[in-house]
């Protein structure tokens, strides 16, 4: 019993490995710099929008800057926009693959997932080291805290694209509904204010938002003096959790239903 | 027939096979861990009280910034009275300075935290702790928060005995006190002492002036050069007058009497007598060293000085009074809101949110679990 589930982990290792690879191809070619892109398009967004706040001084205290603060803010956003709004098109251009026994709905999910995850990580190491050497940001305070709650979200928004995943094929209408939302959260989401600049009553409401203090939890581990009463870990991790249960269980409802030719 | 029988019981078994393991690790890996934990809150749990306290720390007057209504409107609520200092005194309070100064009063949170009648998940594990440990401890049991809108401070106490809750609480207030006492001297101080040793100075500065004065009178035996300058100068006007007077009757003496006319010798003595006079109060107001235009001079010198240094002595006065004035206006006291009671129901356990939490979670890792592990049977080669 054990032997065949470690042999069962290792396959589902090699089709996760797998179809990695297939993304990478499919969705990037082999042309010019090819799969480089996946890092290419967060890459230039955040510069971009690093460089819009490099001339602005936004009213954060102590030492935390506004290009990190940007920066950072805006990779991890990207990070959590493409594995949620890419989850409803993952059927179309993965269909065939379920003539595979072994592939699963949850594969796909979580090889997009851990390219989203790793692109961003890899994002962040080279930005931020290259924003310190311009002289725009501080070397992370804590990197460890940093890395934790970017893999924190990724999970996040893996639940949250599990559950899409199953709406849009449940309802088309779910499916065209989840850009729009996406892009409303958007101010939401805590990707782009910190909750310093806001007064209590509407701290306590935005605080109900699992992915605000997760953002916190980002600069407190990206800024020395940045103040931690915002960020939290249980309240996330339990939505986190929550996410994570409905998500397995809608897929598992979802895959008898699915035609696969 | 008999073949669809037992086709059909070995499904059944191979169908509740997995159920039953199922069930068995569920009861293993969720119920059990809950019913553990619901023991333990009901049965063996300490009990911890909660200690509630409320203060302010304002001054006498309200500073009111001079920026007219819009200055009112955009900063209203937003800086209560003696922010600084409410904020000063919270990061006091939640210090490891706060926990020394506690023992100092003879409440040792280390002893009491550690205690042994307390059970051994809720008291401080090690018997002897480290400071940052029992720091980190501390600063779970002890909250204080400032509220910027009210500015009221909010003290939370907990202990594992009523009265130890309350006796920490109320100890920690009279530190914040005496931390804001503390506050006050410094700012008295610091007011004053610019003003004081302005106030010293302007002193010395009359004292040796009045030395000075003193010296030159003695040396003169005069008390005031310019009275009696004045003095000397009117027995010199008289003393021309009648020079002036005599000559004239000397020159008519002289038309009509001879030269060696007793009367007009008389007259020339008198002449010449009146002359030494006048020439020796001239010499007297302005020849020689020791005349009187010199000593006025430099008793005038003297004087003026007098005058700036008791300008200056009055000025420090008045600047060491509106020191202190404004000292005792920006004084500052701690004003006590809500004094610390004495809990009587424990905040802590409390059995069933506890156990509902633990259920919760655990119910969904493991659901999670079961799922995953179900996604893997699928990569199970058969």
């Amino acid at each position: 019993m054990s032997q065949s589930i470690a042999s069962a982990l290792r396959t589902q290792g090699n089709v996760v490995g797998a179809l990695i690879l297939r993304e990478l191809h499919t969705r990037f070619g082999r042309a010019n710099i090819g799969f480089l892109w996946i890092f290419g398009e967060p890459l230039l967004l955040a510069v971009a929008v690093g460089a819009l706040h490099s001339a602005q001084h936004l009213p954060l205290t102590g030492s935390a800057k506004s290009v990190p603060f940007a920066l950072a803010g805006y990779a991890l956003f990207i990070m959590l926009r493409s594995m949620v709004s890419r989850a409803e098109t993952l059927l179309e251009a993965n269909r065939p693959l379920l003539n595979h026994r072994h592939v699963t709905l949850f594969d796909m999910l979580l090889a997009r997932a851990l390219l989203e995850l790793g692109s961003t990580v890899a994002v962040l190491a080279l930005l931020l080291p290259v924003a310190w050497l311009a002289g725009y940001a501080d070397l992370p305070a804590n990197p460890v805290m940093v890395l934790g709650a970017t893999v924190l979200l990724g999970w996040f928004s893996f639940a949250l694209s599990m559950l899409v995943m199953a709406g849009s094929h449940q309802s088309p209408l779910i499916g065209r509904l989840v850009h729009p939302l996406l892009y409303l959260s958007m101010p939401l989401s805590g990707a782009f204010f910190a909750m310093q600049w806001f007064s209590p009553g509407l701290q306590e409401i935005l605080s109900w938002v699992p992915t605000v203090p997760m953002f916190e939890l980002m600069r407190v581990g990206l800024f020395a003096d940045y103040p931690a009463d915002q960020a939290g870990l249980a309240y996330p991790l339990a939505c986190t959790a929550l996410l994570t249960l409905l998500g397995l269980a809608a897929l598992r409802a979802v895959r008898p239903r699915i035609e696969i030719n | 027939m008999d073949m669809q029988v037992a086709e059909a019981e070995a499904e059944g078994q191979a169908k509740a096979r997995p159920r039953l393991t199922r069930r068995l690790a569920f009861g293993l890996l969720v119920l059990l861990p809950t019913l553990l934990v619901l023991l333990y809150t009901l049965a063996l749990a300490s009990p911890q009280y909660d200690s509630h306290a409320a203060y302010m720390i304002r001054g006498t007057e309200r500073k009111n910034p001079d920026g007219g209504l819009l200055a009112s409107l955009v900063t209203q609520g937003a800086s209560a009275p003696a922010q600084g200092e409410s904020m000063a005194v919270r990061d006091f309070m939640r210090s490891a300075d706060a926990i020394a100064a506690l023992k100092a009063k003879g409440i040792d949170l280390a002893a009491h935290y550690t205690d042994s009648g307390s059970d051994w998940f809720a008291r401080l594990t090690p018997t002897q702790p480290r400071a940052e440990e029992l720091l980190e401890f501390y600063q779970d049991k002890v909250q204080v928060d400032f509220d910027e809108q009210s500015g009221m401070t909010k003290i939370r106490v907990r202990a594992f005995a009523p009265q130890d809750a309350q006796r920490i609480a109320l100890a920690l207030i009279a530190l914040g006190e005496e931390r804001v006492n503390s506050f006050n001297q410094r700012a008295v101080a610091a007011a004053q002492q610019d003003a004081q040793a302005n106030l010293a100075s302007a002193e010395a500065e009359i004292a040796a002036i009045q030395g000075k004065l003193t010296a030159f009178r003695d040396l003169t035996r005069d008390i005031d050069p310019a009275s009696s300058g004045e003095g000397t100068l009117a027995q010199l006007e008289k003393a021309e007058a009648q020079l002036i007077a005599q000559r004239s009757e000397l020159t008519s003496m002289r038309s009509s009497l001879s030269g060696s006319s007793p009367l007009v010798i008389a007259a020339q003595a008198r002449v010449a007598t009146l002359e030494r006079t006048v020439g020796a109060l001239r010499s007297r107001l302005t020849g020689g060293a020791n005349a009187v235009n010199k000593r006025l001079a430099a008793y005038e010198e003297l004087k003026f000085k007098q005058e700036l240094a008791a300008k200056r002595y009055d000025d420090a006065r008045e600047r060491l009074s509106r020191a202190n004035d404004q000292a005792a206006r920006e004084r500052l006291f701690l004003v006590p809101v809500v004094s610390a009671n004495l809990p009587d129901k424990p905040a802590w356990p409390q059995p069933l949110g506890l156990t509902l939490a633990v259920f919760l979670g655990l119910a969904t890792v493991f659901a999670i679990g079961w799922l995953l592990l179900a996604g893997l049977r699928e990569h199970m080669a058969d």
